[in-house]
């Protein structure tokens, strides 16, 4: 849960997108895992698979269409 | 703490976070990613709602017996509505995601501030 917050935080301040894109990624895993331990197990897997690799899939192919360096 | 306060700390923590990255940060990709965070923290919220202290997964096993089952099981309509919402969000943030292309090629820059009030660089 610390991760959860701390990678939140990060994720907003890092002025390259593609890394803010992947720390969502990465934060979206460790929600999987809460999910898990809160008795949803089926919320897990899909939040895994959407949050870990969809979003950070379209975001990155947003980012590649327009640019990479917030100005 | 039990986890399920601890959990309910985390959603409202991330509810916060994505507000404010909503209203305050000026990049439109980075203002998405805020709203990602935002729907997060609600899924957060609506699960640990559902959690049962000492429960099990609503799935019933053999050799379970029915009353048991509804005492201890966590419930199902909250789990329901969040895998609905997971889905929904990611087609929305597509949708957010391509109108903010659109506005990149109309503008040429990302920022809200100058892509919001309609000049021509």
């Amino acid at each position: 849960m610390i991760a959860l917050a701390i990678g939140c935080v990060a994720a907003l301040l890092q002025k390259d997108l593609l890394r803010a894109a992947i720390i969502s990624g990465a934060e979206s895993v460790v929600l999987a895992y809460l999910f898990h331990a809160l008795l949803a197990p089926d919320l897990a897997l899909t939040q895994a698979i959407v949050g870990a690799i969809l979003l950070p899939g379209i975001i990155i192919v947003t980012i590649f269409k327009t640019r990479r360096f917030e100005e | 703490m039990s986890l399920q306060a601890a959990a309910f700390l985390t959603a409202a923590f991330l509810i916060v976070v994505g507000a404010a990255g909503i209203l305050l940060l000026d990049n439109l990709i980075k203002k998405i990613i805020a709203f990602t965070f935002l729907s997060d923290g609600v899924n957060l919220l609506l699960v640990t709602v559902a959690y049962v202290e000492g429960g099990h997964v609503p799935i019933l096993l053999p050799g379970m017996s029915i009353f048991e089952f509804a005492e201890k099981a966590a419930l199902v309509f909250p789990a329901g509505i969040v895998l609905t919402n997971i889905v929904i969000g990611v087609s929305t943030t597509a949708v957010l995601l391509a109108l903010t292309i659109v506005l990149y090629r109309k503008y040429g820059t990302l920022k809200a501030s100058i892509a919001l009030r309609g000049e021509k660089e």
